[in-house]
């Protein structure tokens, strides 16, 4: 499972058996992407895509993304329109981390990712 | 007793930590006074699909203004369901037209370089007027998909037949609101989504071509736009982009976006000025 | 009939004076910052070669960033346009035209007709265009010229950023205080440019025959990087950069005109005889 950000918890992944791999750039050009996520995004987030675009994460089984900032998520958005995808998941994640809401938040999309990491 | 109530991270109590009671009676009111101005002016929207448009993005803008102030204002909601709507649909029955001379509808993406909204009046020498846009539509408008997948204003309380209860009521009907009708998230919801959405305007609104800003200043409305161009030129539309900053005008290059209005309009489009 | 197409750029102007199908002469100088000025001697220049006078000239069609300096003109047209009507004038087999001048990078898909169907234009950015070589190849000490030769006697690739002209610059630097073959340098800093040009042309689609024109499409060091980098031929026509020039030319010969000038040929033409 390629995952474009840290918030992804991998732990959730390892004990349902599918190995997370952190997606990254190349040291190359992102020669493919302007078409699909114009420049001024994230240079990093618009590497990843180029990867996608090209082939190199053709191993990868599904992508998800943790809900982080809009640059990997426009990553994410033009990912699965462009590069085949058997599975995809988008968890959100709290942005005010300190509210006494936030834990139970979190719990709530841990759960239900956890429920559709077994059942795919 | 008072009652806490939650709504996302708000937890509103009988008395506000401020010291103030809660007038309910004026939260209902206030909350339906929402609804009428999203919907009536989702309404107005609605009407741009007639040909010739009415309304133009430049005027829209012009227009939005209450709404994205202060929509549960009774003056505001007042204007946009008794003055504002009637008015539009006066125009539509008796063709009046926002640019008078309409060869070519354009949908748009993003807010528009605010220092520069004489591009659209650029446009109009040409004919093109435009007539759409996901961003014009829904900061202040709300709207649903209907049983045929169309894109409809959302109802009023109203119109849906609801009465507000007590406060707990109000809120979640405010909450429901913005969460179902508010389609300014729709760029959140991912580029599929955000393409199909923008397609589906562009289909229902009878749109000829795109162009497109590609708004450094916004990145939450700026997502997923070159998608947007590709979904529109699968359907067969010719698009345009620009890059600009609606927040900062020194990253707007006037002279430049013009060329390529001239290029686009008179070389893609074949149009000739005409105004 | 003899028509003039003239193309003023951020750094250059070009004229070409045509009659019907055969070039009577042409000519490039700088534009400078007084623009109007450079564009009538320049004129002058090329007139006088060709032995005509501006009587002689029918049409005057003018292109480019500053093209209303030339404020004789019968017409103007757009500078991606007149660059698609150029190429197709040479090369009808084009579709896919790339124009890398000092100022500006573009991609434009043309039909057969010439006619432009879709653009991309480098906006924002000096690394894809001819200015960034002028800066890299002062940094190495070279002449333009000598940076086109040398990169093709490459012989190791390099990764450099690609991102921006300013962080290129100083990347240059580092890289010749580390002694790296200047060769080398040169090959990344046109690989770079290329990269970014490729981008934008990906934005229309790289269809077959692609053509490439501009002052760029004589660096055949740059034509080399580009050709690596789509994996596809790229031809490049004579004379490249006097392509809007050319194209401005066979838009004076179809009559293209401003509004102000049709009115007075149409009043000439209604005004009974013996009458005006």
């Amino acid at each position: 499972m390629g995952y474009f950000c840290t918030y992804v918890p991998e732990e959730i992944l390892y004990v349902a058996n599918v190995l997370p791999v952190r997606m990254l750039g190349s040291h190359k050009p992102p020669n493919l992407v302007t078409p699909h996520m114009f420049d001024m995004w994230c240079p990093f987030s618009r590497d990843c895509l180029n990867q996608g675009l090209s082939g190199r994460y053709d191993y990868l089984d599904g992508i998800m993304i943790g809900q982080s900032c809009l640059h990997p998520r426009q990553a994410f958005g033009a990912w699965l329109i462009n590069v085949p995808t058997k599975w995809s998941y988008h968890l959100s994640m709290p942005n005010a981390v300190r509210s006494p809401h936030a834990k139970k938040f979190l719990r709530g999309e841990l759960e239900d990712f956890k429920k559709a990491d077994d059942r795919s | 007793m008072p009652r806490n109530f939650s709504v996302g991270n708000w937890r509103i109590s009988k008395k506000l930590t401020t010291g103030r009671k809660i007038d309910d009676e004026k939260l209902a009111r206030k909350v339906e006074n929402t609804y009428r101005s999203c919907s009536y002016w989702a309404k107005a929207c609605e009407l741009n699909k007639a040909v010739p448009a009415p309304l133009d993005e430049k005027t829209m803008f012009s227009l939005y203004v209450l709404g994205t102030l202060e929509k549960s204002n009774d003056d505001f909601a007042d204007f946009y369901e008794k003055l504002l709507y009637p008015e539009v649909k006066d125009r539509v029955a008796n063709k009046i037209a926002a640019v008078s001379n309409e060869q070519w509808r354009i949908i748009g993406d993003s807010q528009p370089p605010w220092g520069f909204l004489n591009v659209y009046r650029y446009l109009e020498k040409y004919g093109v007027v435009s007539a759409a846009n996901l961003y014009t539509f829904s900061l202040i408008g709300w709207w649903k998909v209907n049983e045929k997948g169309d894109l409809v204003p959302y109802p009023t309380l109203k119109e849906q037949g609801i009465t507000i209860k007590d406060r707990d009521h109000a809120l979640r009907l405010l909450a429901e609101g913005e969460l179902k009708g508010k389609l300014m998230w729709a760029p959140f919801y991912g580029a599929k989504y955000k393409v199909d959405l923008v397609n589906k305007i562009a289909k229902q609104w009878k749109i000829d071509a795109g162009i497109i800003h590609l708004n450094r200043g916004c990145e939450g409305t700026a997502q997923h736009q070159m998608e947007v161009k590709n979904g529109l030129a699968k359907m067969g539309l010719p698009v345009m982009t620009f890059e600009g900053n609606m927040a900062d005008e020194r990253e707007f290059d006037e002279a430049r976006t013009a060329r390529m209005i001239d290029l686009f309009v008179t070389e893609t489009l074949g149009l000739k000025k005409v105004a | 009939m003899i028509v003039a197409g003239i193309d003023v750029g951020g750094k250059n102007v070009h004229i070409v004076i045509k009659k019907d199908g055969q070039i009577l002469g042409k000519g490039t100088g700088p534009s400078g910052i007084k623009k109007a000025e450079a564009v009538e001697q320049l004129y002058n220049e090329v007139l006088k070669k060709t032995g005509l006078t501006r009587k002689d000239v029918e049409r005057v069609v003018a292109t480019g960033s500053a093209a209303k300096r030339v404020v004789f003109a019968n017409g103007f047209i757009p500078d991606a346009a007149a660059d698609a009507r150029g190429v197709n004038k040479l090369i009808p087999s084009a579709r896919t035209v790339i124009d890398v001048g000092a100022e500006e990078g573009r991609a434009i898909k043309v039909d057969a007709d010439g006619k432009v169907l879709d653009f991309a234009i480098n906006e924002k950015c000096a690394a894809g265009t001819g200015t960034f070589v002028e800066a890299m190849s002062r940094a190495l000490e070279v002449s333009v010229d000598e940076m086109s030769k040398i990169t093709l006697q490459s012989t190791q690739t390099l990764s450099t950023n690609a991102q921006c002209a300013v962080f290129g610059e100083s990347e240059v630097v580092s890289l010749i205080h580390q002694k790296t073959p200047k060769p080398d340098i040169a090959r990344a800093v046109m690989n770079a440019i290329a990269g970014r040009v490729a981008s934008v042309a990906r934005i229309v689609g790289l269809d077959k025959d692609v053509v490439m024109v501009g002052g760029m499409a004589r660096n055949a060091g740059f034509v080399d990087s580009l050709k690596n980098n789509i994996e596809m031929d790229v031809r490049v026509p004579e004379d490249p950069d006097y392509m809007g020039a050319l194209g401005a030319a066979e838009a004076a010969l179809v009559g293209i005109m401003t509004e102000e000038v049709k009115a007075k040929v149409l009043e000439k033409e209604t005004v009974p005889e013996g009458k005006g």
